[in-house]
């Protein structure tokens, strides 16, 4: 029988499609390919989008209505060591997005790891600029109406940092 | 075991504090698990501030059995250090009666499954874990019981029953269990499993917490995702398990955060109303 160690990686990599069971060990021949791997493998997906929707509520939002979020969530858990730790995932998660073509979705992206940043007691001010109002965005994803578009020639600039009474403030800041 | 009877439990985790403020009027301890009441901070994982003052707030109606996720206590590779600063962290800001973990692993070679995995149930894994309980029990004066868990896999077999690898631990540490009746509910219907031959062959004179939860079925699968109230067959079991295991102290109701969107507070604190009647024999406090 396989040590405890060989058994282990050896369903690690099953799970990650990486390499085929060992054809020495009948178990684990026998997973590769069940029906209750691929079950597996879902379970640990829906456990991350969890995670991910309750940390990174406004870009799940807006990645939802784009029809984008399962596609993200499979490509994150595919690509990262997700942290087992909902706010280190979260991290995780958005950082991937800060240099995504859709400049909407990494301003979001950019908000949100901004606000986690601030909560976990980082000093600073962060910046992020938007091309639309922030305000319109966020009101638009918690009530289901149209997402505002952009507002060419209008930068909206919010700035977020545990010195703000108010944690955020935004202002117009110039015109293009 | 208050007055003769088991107490009773609901999970917590933070954030819902005028729901907190109804179950302490309806249970008498307050299930909270580690990871869930963590943050992430600059120094590393830490116990959320904000959750912890509404928990020290509440401990004077109550007191706390701690229910971990992460030790991965199973691990070839070592169990996680961050969950043990974080319990370390929970027993010196709270009372804690009890304090559990899963029989299972989490992280394999560094890399983390997203899920939970049973072990073989070998020597080598029967001495790697007595091993990590022996530390637990050391490290902290309170009881420490271990839970089975459910299967996403098929069983992986070794030289012991499950119910058997379960006893040898608790004989060769001195640990409690858990017992929960809707994991034995999910691997009955996912893979026929013989919950009854379990039970039998289980010493029970071990069983110190009974866990209750609910859960969908999807795509065939009976999911033990906390997400639903319990249903009949889990409360049949349950019934079953208390007759068995007059040891008993806790049942706890286990529900995700997540869930409550769906679920409503009130049906929450329904369940726990109906949970003491039916099960304690008792009225709400």
């Amino acid at each position: 029988m396989t040590s405890l160690a060989e058994h282990q990686r050896a369903l690690l990599d099953l799970m990650r499609g990486r390499a085929p069971a060992p054809s020495e060990d009948p178990y684990l021949a026998g997973v590769a390919g069940s029906r209750e791997l691929d079950f597996l493998r879902e379970v640990s997906l829906f456990w991350c989008a969890v995670g991910i929707r309750s940390t990174c509520t406004w870009t799940a939002r807006w990645l939802d209505r784009h029809g984008a979020f399962a596609e993200a969530i499979a490509a994150f858990h595919a690509g990262e060591n997700v942290s087992p730790y909902i706010e280190t995932a979260g991290r995780q998660f958005l950082e991937r997005f800060l240099v995504h073509a859709d400049a909407p979705t990494a301003t979001l992206a950019a908000l949100e790891l901004a606000l986690l940043r601030v909560q976990a007691g980082e000093p600073g001010v962060f910046r992020v600029d938007w091309d639309r109002n922030p305000n319109a965005v966020i009101r638009a994803l918690r009530t289901g109406d149209a997402l505002p578009d952009a507002e060419p020639g209008r930068v909206y600039r919010l700035e977020i940092s545990s010195d703000f009474a108010e944690l955020m403030r935004c202002e117009l800041v110039e015109a293009r | 075991v208050l007055n003769g009877r088991p107490a009773l439990c609901a999970t917590y985790e933070g954030g819902e504090p005028r729901l907190l403020e109804r179950m302490l009027a309806l249970v008498d301890y307050i299930e909270i698990s580690p990871d869930s009441i963590s943050c992430t901070t600059q120094d590393g994982i830490r116990l959320n501030p904000e959750i912890m003052a509404e928990l020290e707030n509440a401990r004077s109606a109550t007191r706390f059995l701690v229910h971990g996720v992460g030790l991965s206590i199973a691990s070839a590779e070592g169990r996680s250090d961050d969950y043990l600063r974080l319990l370390d962290d929970v027993f010196e800001r709270l009372p804690v009666a009890w304090h559990s973990e899963h029989l299972g692993f989490t992280r394999v070679a560094g890399e983390h499954l997203g899920t939970m995995l049973p072990p073989p149930r070998t020597e080598e894994a029967l001495d790697l874990i007595c091993g990590r309980v022996s530390e637990l029990r050391a490290r902290y004066a309170v009881p420490f019981l271990l839970e089975h868990i459910v299967r996403i896999l098929p069983d992986c077999g070794g030289t012991y029953s499950d119910a058997a690898f379960m006893n040898a631990i608790a004989r060769e540490t001195g640990c409690g269990f858990v017992v929960d009746a809707y994991n034995l509910v999910c691997d009955r219907e996912n893979f026929a499993f013989d919950a009854d031959a379990f039970l039998a062959e289980l010493d029970l004179g071990h069983a110190k917490e009974l866990h209750l939860a609910g859960g969908e079925t999807y795509k065939g699968f009976r999911m033990d995702a906390h997400s639903r109230l319990t249903d009949e067959p889990t409360r049949a079991l349950a019934r079953d398990i208390l007759d068995a295991a007059p040891g008993i102290g806790a049942i706890t109701f286990e529900f995700l955060k997540q869930a409550l969107p769906s679920l409503g507070d009130d049906a929450v604190c329904a369940e726990l109303t109906d949970l003491r009647t039916t099960f304690l024999d008792d009225k709400p406090r």
